[in-house]
């Protein structure tokens, strides 16, 4: 059974507006145990409006979410349980920091979760280490740098500890080698820690090293579902959602169009490296 | 001429704790020395906490120096008297668009400030028309902001600083909330401004890709410069770049990678084509 189902939920902010903007219409899929989705789609398509869906921070006018089989709508429905299980980071992290102090912003999932004073004290700054960021634990959130504030509000909800973990453009402001040691880390939690990422991004070179499962918005609808090859290789659909192919495919089609060929699920970094190491002179 | 002159630049701030008393110090700027000449476009890289941003501060003087001097056409930023005329030199865009629109219509944004300096309306419905074609958006005029993009609110705060017809523009991270295609569009749209109307700038930012746009890269690490050159040439110093916190764009990491393994490539290839021209 999936995760999640989203069945045809249809979402608009204004409720008394006559001409029914929908900001999302009839939107469908599922989400699988261990999916790494990146969501994609220019800005405005609707993807942060999606994900605050997820967890009932909106709730859909038409349409319904299963969770496990059951209606996050349902009146007998764990709403508190399932934010507990599905943690988001929102778009502006210094929205979600809150504390005097990095480390107890830190704690504070945790002590929500029923940890002792000292449990979150140890979970919290074991979860900054894994972050590189422990040299900040006691410097006041609020002055940190955008990048480092960023890094802060992951750590908030690591603490929490969910299974799914949802990421609204987590790369924003991130400098490169953050941003890398950043996705090793999703890919590191998906992989051997059996957690659900869903992940809106712009950059889809990222898409290709990480994600197994692509989601396409646009407009409100749904463009396409597929492998991040079948949906960024598709000329027309990138140029109808006003994106741009990432370097990898790029590459994939020059050598395509010279007659040479590299296997299509192969279009990871490294992979192109080897494949160019082959093929130049 | 020089537009900007850093000598020996300092920042400091003081950490405290949560009762607010002084803790220690946090160097955040820590002797920068650089002269940007009038019409130069320089990306300043660096990684997250580098001194980006407060080095943007001290441009126009929203900060001041803890020690050491910074230079405007001249002026000492911390002549108070001629704080105005600094401003008036050195427009600025903020990380997050939200943070300084202020109207909810799109050309009433872009004439915020030139009212707020008493340009007759006569010439502001000029210098607002002018600077919202320059960067694109006067088709937008009339639409409510709130409505636009992240790319679109980006184009607006720069309008806006524009029509104060600014000799230097500093751009701090102006496409960390934009898509690819917005981010090149802007981008282009920046380096006109550069090369038709001699508008000096400063851009900000940890996307290496970006620095191509520029005709020298500063890279910022720990609040000092430990790079200052053109952006082909960086391209070849992997090693400082790495130390820096900063990765190669994805094409010269690649072109890089294969001329270590022998390939024929210089290494600060940037196009597919260029990389793959030198096929077996």
């Amino acid at each position: 059974m999936p995760i999640f189902e989203v069945k045809n939920i249809y979402f608009r902010y204004d409720k008394y507006d006559k001409n029914e903007i929908y900001t999302l219409k009839d939107v469908s899929f599922n989400v699988e145990k261990n999916d790494f989705i990146a969501l994609i789609g220019k800005s405005g398509s609707g993807k942060s409006t999606l994900i605050n869906h997820l967890n009932g921070l909106k709730k859909a006018d038409k349409g319904d979410i299963l969770y496990n089989g059951k209606s996050i709508y349902a009146e007998d429905f764990d709403l508190t349980g399932l934010r507990f299980k599905c943690g988001i980071v929102f778009q502006y992290p210094e929205y979600q920091l809150f504390s005097e102090t990095v480390i107890e912003d830190v704690e504070f999932g945790a002590l929500k979760k029923g940890l002792s004073k000292k449990e979150a004290y140890e979970k919290a700054f074991e979860i900054l280490k894994y972050l590189k960021i422990d040299n900040l634990k006691d410097e006041i959130p609020f002055n940190l740098s955008g990048g480092e504030k960023r890094k802060v509000a992951f750590a908030g909800v690591f603490a929490m500890e969910p299974d799914i973990f949802i990421f609204d453009e987590p790369d924003a402001g991130l400098d490169s080698v953050s941003k890398r040691h950043f996705y090793e880390m999703l890919k590191d939690l998906n992989k051997n820690h059996d957690k659900t990422i869903i992940c809106i991004t712009h950059n889809l070179d990222d898409v290709i090293e990480y994600a197994n499962k692509v989601i396409v918005l646009n407009d409100g609808k749904i463009e396409r579902i597929g492998s991040p090859f079948s949906v960024l290789s598709d000329k027309e659909l990138l140029k109808k959602c006003n994106l741009i192919a990432p370097y990898s495919i790029d590459i994939y089609r020059h050598l395509h169009e010279k007659g040479i060929e590299i296997d299509t699920s192969r279009l990871k970094y490294k992979d192109i490296l080897d494949e160019l190491d082959k093929v130049l002179l | 001429m020089k537009a900007i002159e850093v000598k020996n630049l300092i920042v400091e701030f003081d950490v405290t704790d949560a009762e607010g008393i002084v803790k220690s110090k946090r160097k955040i700027l820590d002797g920068i020395n650089l002269t940007v000449d009038e019409g130069e476009f320089v990306c300043v890289l660096g990684r997250n906490g580098s001194g980006k941003s407060t080095f943007a501060k001290c441009l126009n003087a929203l900060l001041l120096p803890s020690s050491g001097d910074v230079h405007v056409y001249g002026i000492n930023t911390k002549d108070e008297d001629r704080v105005i005329d600094i401003r008036q030199k050195v427009g600025m865009t903020f990380q997050n668009p939200d943070n300084q629109i202020v109207a909810s219509i799109v050309e009433e944004d872009v004439a915020f400030g030139l009212e707020n300096i008493g340009v007759k309306t006569s010439d502001l419905r000029v210098r607002i028309d002018d600077a919202m074609k320059s960067i694109g958006i006067y088709d937008l005029k009339d639409n409510m902001v709130s409505k636009l993009s992240g790319g679109q609110k980006q184009k607006v705060s720069i309008a806006g600083i524009l029509a104060m017809k600014p000799k230097i523009i500093v751009l701090d991270e102006p496409t960390s909330m934009i898509d690819k295609a917005g981010r090149i569009d802007l981008l282009n749209t920046v380096k006109r401004l550069n090369e038709e109307e001699k508008i000096t700038i400063i851009l900000i930012s940890h996307y290496v890709e970006e620095m191509s746009y520029a005709d020298r890269v500063v890279l910022l690490d720990n609040g000092k410069i430990t790079l200052d050159d053109t952006p082909k040439n960086t391209l070849l110093r992997k090693d400082e770049l790495n130390e820096a916190g900063i990765d190669m764009p994805y094409i010269s990491g690649l072109a890089t990678e294969l001329k270590a393994r022998g390939k024929n490539l210089k290494g600060n290839e940037e196009t597919v084509f260029e990389l793959c021209q030198y096929l077996k």
